[in-house]
């Protein structure tokens, strides 16, 4: 039995391992924001879907895809998420590729897999229906293609990152000028760069020209992401490798190990760092945050960490190599801190209390106190979007001029979206009682704050749940709308 | 932004884990060359050092995780 698992190849441990943590428990925990926004965009007509796409903040590759599995698999929060997972399984592989590319030896390449198939913030993003996994499909197909010296692929890929994250285009940008330095004294293959990179450019600038720039205009008066501090440019090294799902205190120390594992590597690679394919990793692994930093600084916060995902799988190579290449005493330190590390911060990504908000349990309050004559209504867009997609048959009003929670959708992605908007004073004519769900939090403007005060001091309701947190409030409530106070 | 009255809580409380994961990250890495110039200097002190750093990390741990269970 033995001998017939280690005649496995590694490859298929990898698919095993890194498919068995996706794909067993893809469907259990309720959709967030960002999900239930890909989910409602893959329910519109493929021309309101573009609209929308175009007052969001995203290019359209991964919501084309998400609008054909919506068509083909249906809507349900497994369906949804099933790419995710299958690319990050892709990913997976695409790690031990670029391992055993720059010359890793079998075992360190499977430790970079291994790694990348297991790191909770790997798995958490093979199991939402994002984008994330795709861009590093991309950019890791990329970075392969350019360590490869194929050139076509390396065309394919970039185009597909920079149609898949706007950020994406900054891992081009950086890997492209990398492979050019290195190859400026070879004017055959800097050439082949130049043609490549300019095909890139070419199918990017419609996109650019019809919908990147126009993205830029509608969210400029936004504050999507918050100014970029020393702290925050090294949160992707944690939040990118040992996720978020953990106790706060034990988020610091992991931290730590974070930081720690990557000084480690990066002591113990600075030989394989100066070769010609350790600078193309190296570059592509701190040179795009360090540039999205720069950007960040000079002109507005671009720094997103979750667009750092391809990073932080390359980083997977920095943390596999002193595991089996330190001298011994360095590596059985190392291995003391690390293998702990790695067990409790798996366990914690699966302890329910640090899952996703059960939205779904959530709207299951409201289907059950639900009777003919009731109305749900949404003071805010974050809310609608959540709930509508696990209430599609409830009818429902969105407040006007309501907000998102980060204000990244604009006015034309919210008429594109096919909201049913309405005024909560207009449904004494038509409903009996409202049920209203009520988020109170920093992103809260004065406008929903002020509805929602207004509704509790005018009808009678019941608080029929409610959360609270030390800033924010979630609440559900009932409100009969033929008792006045 | 006034349309936003407690945006500024928001940004407190980001503001206030980039700086507890700047301290921390300072510290490792103070660490982390104290490791590389104690090995270059003072070798024989290596041993007692790693086992200093792995008890260290594993009371750190396992402290963190009492104190997080009982919250």
């Amino acid at each position: 039995m033995i001998r017939r698992l280690q005649k496995v190849p590694d490859w298929l441990w990898l698919i095993l391992i890194a498919s068995a943590v996706r794909l067993i428990t893809l469907g259990a925990e309720s959709l967030w924001y960002d999900e239930s926004f890909t989910s409602h965009l893959s329910q519109l007509s493929f021309a309101n879907m573009w609209r929308a796409i175009l007052g969001d903040v995203h290019p359209p590759a991964w919501y084309i895809v998400s609008w054909v599995i919506g068509r083909v698999l249906g809507n349900s929060d497994f369906a949804l998420r099933l790419p995710a997972a299958l690319l990050s399984v892709s990913s997976v592989l695409l790690v031990r590729k670029i391992a055993l590319a720059v010359k890793f030896d079998r075992r360190s390449a499977f430790v970079a897999g291994l790694l990348a198939a297991i790191l909770p913030a790997s798995v958490y993003y093979g199991q939402d229906a994002r984008m994330y996994p795709m861009l590093c499909c991309f950019v890791l197909g990329a970075t392969l293609a350019g360590i490869k010296q194929r050139w076509r692929w390396f065309t394919v890929c970039a185009v597909g990152a920079s149609y898949t994250q706007n950020l994406g285009v900054l891992y081009i940008v950086v890997l492209g000028s990398v492979l050019l330095i290195m190859n400026m004294r070879h004017t055959k293959q800097a050439l082949r760069i130049v043609s490549a990179l300019s095909g890139v450019v070419i199918v990017w600038l419609p996109w650019f020209a019809g919908g990147m720039l126009h993205q830029l205009q509608q969210i400029s008066q936004g504050f999507w992401i918050p100014p970029l501090t020393a702290g925050a440019a090294l949160y992707p090294l944690s939040i990118l490798t040992f996720g978020a799902r953990l106790p706060g205190m034990l988020q610091v120390i992991f931290a730590g190990v974070a930081v720690g594992w990557t000084f480690t590597g990066l002591i113990a690679c600075r030989r394989w760092i100066l070769t010609r394919t350790g600078i193309i990793i190296t570059a592509v692994t701190f040179g795009t945050p360090v540039l999205a930093a720069v950007i960040s600084v000079l002109w507005r916060s671009i720094y997103l960490p979750r667009a750092f995902l391809p990073s932080s799988l390359l980083l997977c190579l920095f943390w596999a190599w002193p595991l089996a290449h330190l001298s011994r005493p360095n590596r059985r330190t190392l291995q003391a801190v690390a293998v702990p590390t790695l067990i409790v911060t798996i366990i914690f990504y699966y302890v329910p209390a640090y899952a996703r908000v059960d939205i779904r349990a959530y709207a299951d309050i409201i289907r059950e106190g639900y009777k003919p004559g009731d109305v749900v209504f949404f003071p805010s867009v974050d809310g609608a979007i959540l709930f509508t997609h696990y209430l599609p048959d409830l009818p429902y009003r969105l407040m006007p001029e309501s907000n998102d929670l980060n204000q990244s959708l604009t006015d034309e992605t919210k008429a594109a979206m096919q909201f049913s908007i309405g005024e909560f004073s207009d449904l004494e004519q038509q409903y009996r009682r409202v049920w209203i769900v009520v988020a109170i939090n920093p992103l809260t403007s004065v406008r929903e704050a002020a509805e929602v005060a207004r509704i509790e001091k005018t009808y009678c309701y019941q608080l029929v749940w409610q959360s609270k947190q030390s800033i924010s409030r979630v609440a559900i409530e009932l409100v009969d709308l033929q008792c006045l106070i | 932004m006034n349309n936003y009255p407690n945006y500024h809580l928001y940004i407190a409380l980001a503001a206030q884990r980039d700086s507890v994961i700047f301290t921390v990250a300072f510290f490792t890495l103070i660490i982390g060359f104290y490791f590389l110039v104690l090995q270059r200097k003072s070798p024989q002190l290596m041993p007692a050092m790693r086992l200093l750093c792995v008890l260290g990390f594993y009371m750190i741990l396992f402290g963190g995780i009492v104190w997080s269970l009982g919250q």
